[in-house]
């Protein structure tokens, strides 16, 4: 089930593997954890270490490296502010200019609603 | 094609207006010749050689305003986007609307005649839906969102199984494979959409004729239009 939530997206970088996707930064409802996922072909990463094979892949869901609970579905949700502080290895990465955090707009899932306003939804 | 003759009259003027008007008429026409064949064989040179040519019909169409800055049309775009905005059709994104093109092999499984899997998957719930979400552009998502010309999902859904079938013959295709997924990006030979997002917007939505296709061994993982 898509999630309902702000499509608010802290994210660092885009996905080498689609060539398309903003990588977003995702906590896990399961464990917390903060991963690094692809917002167009369903990849994640737990680190910086971006150029490694992806940790996870999903089809027709998005396990969490950690443990495995689905990326997708709530309480799964993009990373908050707070929760970037609280990340140790994203706050070292951070540290040391391994990433670079902006914020934008993830792919909608409202954006297949013909009669979604989505400009208005975004300002 | 229908304004070609327009365009060579247009690289005509430029290239005489360069040369001061020391073009002779038998060089202006021979000139003609060369450029209107050029412009006639392009798309399918392309198609063959899997490469993007410099044409006068290419993605954008430069021009200058009265100011002289450089601005960037494009025809066919504008008339594809004002189409889709008249059009009564709508972007279905239920699998079961769309028996002429997937066949229903299990719940919430489907099977393009080309045997593409259509599951259920990504943020979007299915990703059908999440293909879909290629036929309409989102302007504030960071970085590239390539949308298709046409909304209608039973169009897109076959033009998705056209580039499968011309990716597995291996014509006009870079593929490339990490763990168990396979890119593929097909030059389909034609306008098949445009580059939207943020990163278009600020490139005036470049038309774009290849579409990148991510599987799962059959399993359709996303599918949209690019300039590699
Ligand atoms: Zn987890
Ligand atoms: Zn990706």
């Amino acid at each position: 089930m898509p999630d309902p939530e702000t499509p608010r997206m802290l994210y660092v970088g885009f996905c080498r593997m689609c060539g398309t996707g903003a990588l977003g930064l995702r906590t896990c409802g399961g464990c917390a954890g903060v991963v690094v996922v692809c917002d167009e072909c369903d990849v994640a990463w737990i680190d910086e270490d971006l150029s490694d094979p992806p940790a996870t892949t999903g089809s027709e869901t998005l396990p969490c490296p950690h443990c495995e609970a689905s990326l997708y579905d709530p309480p799964s949700h993009w990373t908050t502010g707070d929760e970037v502080q609280q990340s140790d290895w994203l706050t070292h990465a951070l540290d040391h200019n391994r990433l670079t955090l902006e914020v934008g707009q993830a792919f909608l899932p409202e954006a297949n609603d013909p009669d979604e306003d989505l400009d208005r939804k975004d300002s | 094609m229908a304004n070609d003759a327009q365009k060579i009259a247009r690289l005509l003027q430029t290239l005489f207006r360069a040369s001061r008007g020391k073009m002779s008429v038998g060089w202006m026409i021979a000139l003609g010749v060369v450029v209107g064949g050029y412009l006639v064989f392009e798309p399918a040179l392309e198609a063959r050689l899997g490469v993007d040519l410099p044409g006068v019909h290419s993605p954008e169409e430069v021009d200058q305003n009265d100011t002289g800055q450089v601005v960037f049309k494009s025809d066919d775009q504008n008339a594809a986007q004002q189409t889709g905005q008249q059009t009564t059709k709508q972007t279905s994104t239920d699998a079961k609307a769309l028996s002429k093109v997937l066949k229903e092999i299990g719940r919430d499984k489907f099977v393009s005649p080309a045997g593409i899997l259509y599951t259920r998957g990504s943020r979007h719930g299915t990703r059908l839906k999440h293909l879909m979400a290629h036929a309409k552009d989102q302007p504030n998502r960071p970085g590239q969102h390539g949308v298709f010309n046409d909304s209608d999902a039973a169009t897109v859904l076959l033009l998705i199984d056209e580039a499968y079938e011309q990716a597995i013959s291996g014509q006009s295709t870079q593929k490339k494979t990490e763990g168990n997924r396979t890119i593929y990006t097909v030059h389909l030979g034609r306008t098949i959409g445009y580059i939207g997002g943020q990163s278009g917007a600020r490139r005036r939505h470049p038309q774009a004729r290849h579409v990148r296709l991510v599987l799962e061994g059959k399993k359709l993982i996303t599918g949209f239009p690019v300039i590699p």
